[in-house]
């Protein structure tokens, strides 16, 4: 039994009560192995262990806003610190559930979604959208449309990245057009990555965990297609009002057209490699080899060696000035392996105490939250304000514990239609991946492009609204409406 | 020198007298400028007063600003036109001069840039209050782009006020006026004392 909470300082008590926690975990471990001892762990954590996890989810949100220069410059040292404060008192009273734990989620989650956003980072950075563009509503409506789509292929950040600077020069002699940006914000920053694993990192971790690549194509399509028309039909609407207001929005000078292509097509193919890669490594079943009890299986070590050489070959042919012209530098890319691993060490309690369902302390909210719509928007709230991937990851294994499935079962309770087929659990899964993706626009702080774009745009002289301004003028009337109307139609 | 302008106050329809204006200088060949309230912000309603008109106890109010010659032709054909035309001229007041306050704040430099040459050597007759002398703000630690922990390279902030001549002022507010991260003041009207 786990000691009952006094009234010491709970970070006091923290080294304490791990102790008294993984003596209890390592009996266990002598009868079930290091998987069952880290499966157990669940029941008996107390909330206050994912003290860490909030930290650091609360020091990205805050962080940037009042203290950006110490943010800046600290923020590595932060993420280890929230890491430190858990994984030290674990490693020091029960190193073997610790270790084997901190591995599991290093092999298993941290390394291939590094991978991953580095190797799509990295292609989709030599691809560059050139010639002139007039930011009329309709090409305006059109860059939205080709950005919502594109990011389901080549990530958010990379479809930001790709289209943010067409976009800006297309509205660059407009007055208004802050509104542009916002609901590029909305879409291609956001809800266009929900229609592969590629798309958003939290459906990458849900395809680690088990979730077959083409489900979410299939299974969020109608909720995306419904949520991204509605948005774009009231950009426009938005768009025209401020067009009309524009009284010197010039035609494009002669001397200044020049015809809209694309360079660095060839990372296309290289991102076609990529999903492939990534494909096989969903059905190919090549075996695995064992790292202190952590199966690691060969298909996911050939997935991500591709993606590296995928990724090194596009440094290699990608001439510099296309880099450039994307202003590609390695700074996001670190800032998320940093960032990341801070996260992904601090959620072990998390993910621990809501697999274990009714039985963890998370029992109150895993009971409270019942329903598809609950999903729907527990997991959009919390999306909202911290990073959706966590996020996303934490309620995928409340509606585990929920439905009592391990991941093994995912592929088989997510088949529709079939014997095996787990509606609920379809249900629920649907509903966390539309709300931690869609609702990651909700604010800056939501989903990592969001705060590139907008630092993007104010240094091309846009004048973006504040964080609050953001969340008033744009996301609370006219994100939340679309959100509520989803809700009735499909959860 | 500077020539006279005069505001004249007209109730009634705004695209009715702006028509009516545009076609008056057109069918005349008059070459007179014309500044007209809503371009600069001078007919701005408060929600009273607009809840009051969409119940019918306001009439639209609509400020056209004009030479001194154009006032009186205007004045005249609009009282020709009295019975035919449902506009009234409530008030004639000549107008010496303008003033409008505003702010910058923009981490972009060619933004920057700009709006230095525009405010640093302002047209002949209007005067720029301070002097332009921005807080400008490099951080070479903000070079590049960043997701979480983003930090802006440039930053320009500044806040004044300009007054001067109405034309060459009206100018200068419309121009500042394309530049969305300028956040502009009310526009007022320094008037005379001459009431017609």
């Amino acid at each position: 039994m786990y000691p009952k909470q006094h009234s010491l300082p709970i970070l006091m008590t923290l080294p304490a009560a791990l102790f008294l926690l993984f003596a209890e975990s390592t009996s266990c471990l002598a009868s079930g192995g290091l998987h069952e001892a880290a499966d157990h762990v669940g029941r008996i954590l107390p909330v206050w262990t994912v003290l860490p996890f909030a930290g650091i989810l609360l020091s990205i949100a805050l962080c940037p806003l009042f203290v950006p220069h110490f943010w800046h410059n600290h923020f590595g040292k932060v993420s280890a610190f929230w890491a430190l404060l858990f994984a030290l008192p674990f490693l020091i009273f029960d190193w073997q559930v610790a270790l084997y734990s901190i591995l599991h989620i290093g092999l298993i989650d941290y390394i291939p979604f590094i991978i991953l956003l580095w190797g799509l980072f990295t292609i989709s950075g030599g691809i560059v959208v050139k010639g002139s563009l007039r930011g009329t509503p309709l090409v305006n409506a059109t860059l939205l449309l080709i950005g919502t789509f594109l990011a389901s292929w080549v990530g958010t950040t990379g479809a930001a990245m790709i289209m943010i600077r067409p976009v800006l020069r297309a509205n660059r002699d407009r007055v208004h057009k802050a509104h542009v940006i916002c609901f590029f914000i909305f879409l291609v920053a956001n809800i266009g990555g929900s229609l592969t694993p590629l798309g958003d990192p939290p459906l990458f971790l849900g395809f680690l965990h088990n979730v077959p690549f083409f489900w979410v194509t299939k299974g969020i399509l109608p909720e995306m297609l419904a949520t991204a028309a509605l948005l774009l039909v009231l950009f426009v609407a938005v768009d025209i009002y401020y067009f009309r207001k524009e009284k010197e929005f010039r035609e494009i000078a002669s001397e200044e057209r020049a015809p809209v292509l694309i360079a660095g097509t060839y990372n296309f193919l290289l991102l076609a490699g990529v999903v492939t890669a990534i494909l096989v490594s969903g059905y190919w079943k090549a075996g695995h080899l064992t790292i202190y009890s952590v199966e690691v299986h060969y298909q996911n070590l050939l997935r991500d060696a591709v993606i590296v050489i995928l990724g090194l070959v596009s440094l290699r042919i990608t001439p510099k000035e296309l880099r450039s012209a994307n202003e590609f530098s390695w700074g996001p890319i670190l800032e998320v392996a940093k960032l990341f691993a801070g996260i992904f060490i601090t959620i072990i309690p998390a993910l621990a105490i809501l697999r274990a369902g009714l039985d963890g302390a998370m029992a109150p909210l895993v009971a409270a939250v019942q329903t598809p719509a609950h999903y729907f928007w527990a997991s959009g709230v919390l999306s909202s304000f911290l990073d959706n991937a966590p996020t996303y990851l934490t309620f995928f294994n409340m509606a585990l514990g929920k439905v009592s499935l391990v991941e093994a079962q995912v592929p088989a309770a997510l088949a529709a239609g079939t014997a095996t087929a787990n509606p609920a659990f379809i249900g629920y899964l649907t509903a966390i991946s539309a709300g931690a993706v869609f609702m990651g626009a909700n604010t800056y702080i939501g989903n990592a492009p969001n705060f590139m774009v907008k630092s993007i745009a104010e240094e091309a002289g846009v004048d973006m609204p504040s964080f609050f301004g953001y969340m008033f003028k744009y996301s609370i009337p006219f994100l939340i409406p679309v959100f509520i109307l989803v809700t009735f139609i499909f959860f | 020198m500077n020539p006279t302008y005069f505001e004249v106050t007209v109730e009634g329809s705004h695209d009715l007298l702006k028509g009516f204006v545009i076609g008056f200088l057109e069918g005349r060949g008059i070459s007179g400028e014309t500044f007209f309230g809503d371009e600069y912000e001078l007919d701005e309603e408060n929600p009273l007063q607009l809840l009051f008109r969409m119940m019918g106890n306001r009439e639209e109010s609509t400020t056209v600003i004009v030479e001194a010659e154009l006032r009186s032709q205007l004045r005249e054909a609009l009282q020709r036109r009295k019975d035919s035309l449902p506009l009234k001229v409530v008030s004639v007041r000549e107008v010496m001069g303008a003033t409008f306050g505003f702010s910058v704040k923009t981490y972009s430099r060619e933004v920057g840039r700009s709006l230095r040459d525009l405010f640093s050597s302002p047209p002949e007759g209007v005067a720029v209050e301070p002097p332009f002398s921005p807080e400008e703000k490099i951080d070479p630690d903000g070079k590049g782009v960043e997701a979480y922990a983003p930090l802006h390279e440039y930053e320009m902030r500044w806040k004044g006020r300009v007054s001067g001549a109405i034309r060459e002022t009206f100018a200068l507010y419309h121009k500042v006026g394309r530049f969305e991260v300028v956040k502009l003041g009310d526009l007022h009207l320094d008037y005379g004392e001459r009431i017609l």
